[in-house]
């Protein structure tokens, strides 16, 4: 891809997520789990991951985060750290998966989100609270993970069919 | 040119479908893994000390029969000293979290809780609110029988 197709790329795609992102701050969560959030905006990652290289993804997902943060005034806060290491190691383990053909759309999404709630908790647990115990949310974060990953895999699939036919006309 | 590229990248996008056999695996064992991993939680245990962890380690212990209202000390989020930063109340055997400093107020949100293994959790103030139970005698005869 020329460099340039490449930045107007990753700009729409980050403006996308950002749009998602607050948006969805908006729709209801159904476990009072502190500071989750449903992760919609990661069908725009999942789009990036089947039309850019692997920097391309990155710099998505960094971006998204990154400015998220702003939009949101939690930049450095606790969930800012919360979501940037979720962020970053879904997008990690979604690379690596799509590197084979094993796995579709939703594979590599729900991986993803496996990946990034397994982060988050981590992080929680060995260096913002220092405790075991919050693994007790791990099994309630992880079913409803792969629910919206499924979600986003159906969004990602039908929006990349959208940009096709958009393109070519 | 330009067009050129256009198509070769859209020919790689679709080639990989939706879903794949090996997806469902994948699910399925999310799934099989969460469902396993909430049987670690103790569920025939009775309630009985609320335990508040302040940046991991064991900071206060109370009953769970005790109806009573406690000023919680969390870590300072900048740092410094440790300023009141919410108050647990303890009634009927539920524990919730009030007045609590941050500007989010999850804990808050996250209601009352009542069960062995259930947690309360302000991550800016690093503190953890859980209760601990133990085990019902065969009998069925606990200390607490009678307040149940």
């Amino acid at each position: 891809m020329e460099n340039n197709q490449k930045v107007v790329r990753i700009a729409l795609y980050v403006s996308l997520a950002l749009a998602v992102y607050l948006i969805e701050a908006f729709i209801p969560v159904p476990v009072p789990i502190p500071g989750f959030k449903w992760g919609f905006s990661n069908f725009v990652v999942l789009m990036s991951l089947m039309a850019l290289d692997t920097r391309g993804v990155l710099w998505v997902v960094v971006l998204k985060v990154l400015l998220g943060s702003f939009l949101t005034g939690k930049f450095l806060s606790p969930v800012f750290f919360i979501s940037f290491f979720g962020n970053v190691s879904g997008a990690l383990a979604m690379i690596a998966v799509s590197k084979t053909s094993c796995f579709g759309y939703i594979g590599i999404s729900v991986i993803g989100a496996f990946a990034s709630n397994l982060a988050q908790i981590g992080i929680c647990g060995v260096w913002l609270l220092r405790s075991a115990y919050i693994w007790y949310f791990f099994p309630y974060i992880a079913v409803m993970g792969t629910v919206s990953s499924v979600l986003n895999a159906l969004v990602a699939k039908g929006g990349e069919q959208w940009f096709q036919t958009y393109q070519r006309t | 040119m330009a067009m050129d590229n256009r198509r070769n990248l859209f020919k790689k996008i679709s080639a990989r479908p939706l879903m794949r056999k090996n997806d469902l695996l994948v699910i399925g064992g999310v799934f099989v893994l969460s469902f396993a991993l909430s049987f670690l939680i103790p569920q025939h245990q009775t309630a009985s000390i609320v335990i508040v962890e302040v940046d991991g380690r064991e900071a206060y212990r109370f009953s769970i029969q005790k109806d009573s209202e406690y000023p919680i000390r969390g870590c300072h989020p900048v740092g410094g000293t440790n300023p009141v930063s919410h108050t647990l109340h303890i009634r009927d055997g539920q524990v919730y979290v009030e007045d609590a400093q941050c500007r989010d107020k999850l804990c808050e949100k996250m209601g009352k809780i009542d069960h062995p293994g259930q947690i309360i959790v302000c991550v800016p103030y690093k503190v953890l609110i859980r209760i601990e139970g133990y085990q019902v005698n065969e009998n069925g005869a606990s200390p607490d029988a009678v307040t149940r």
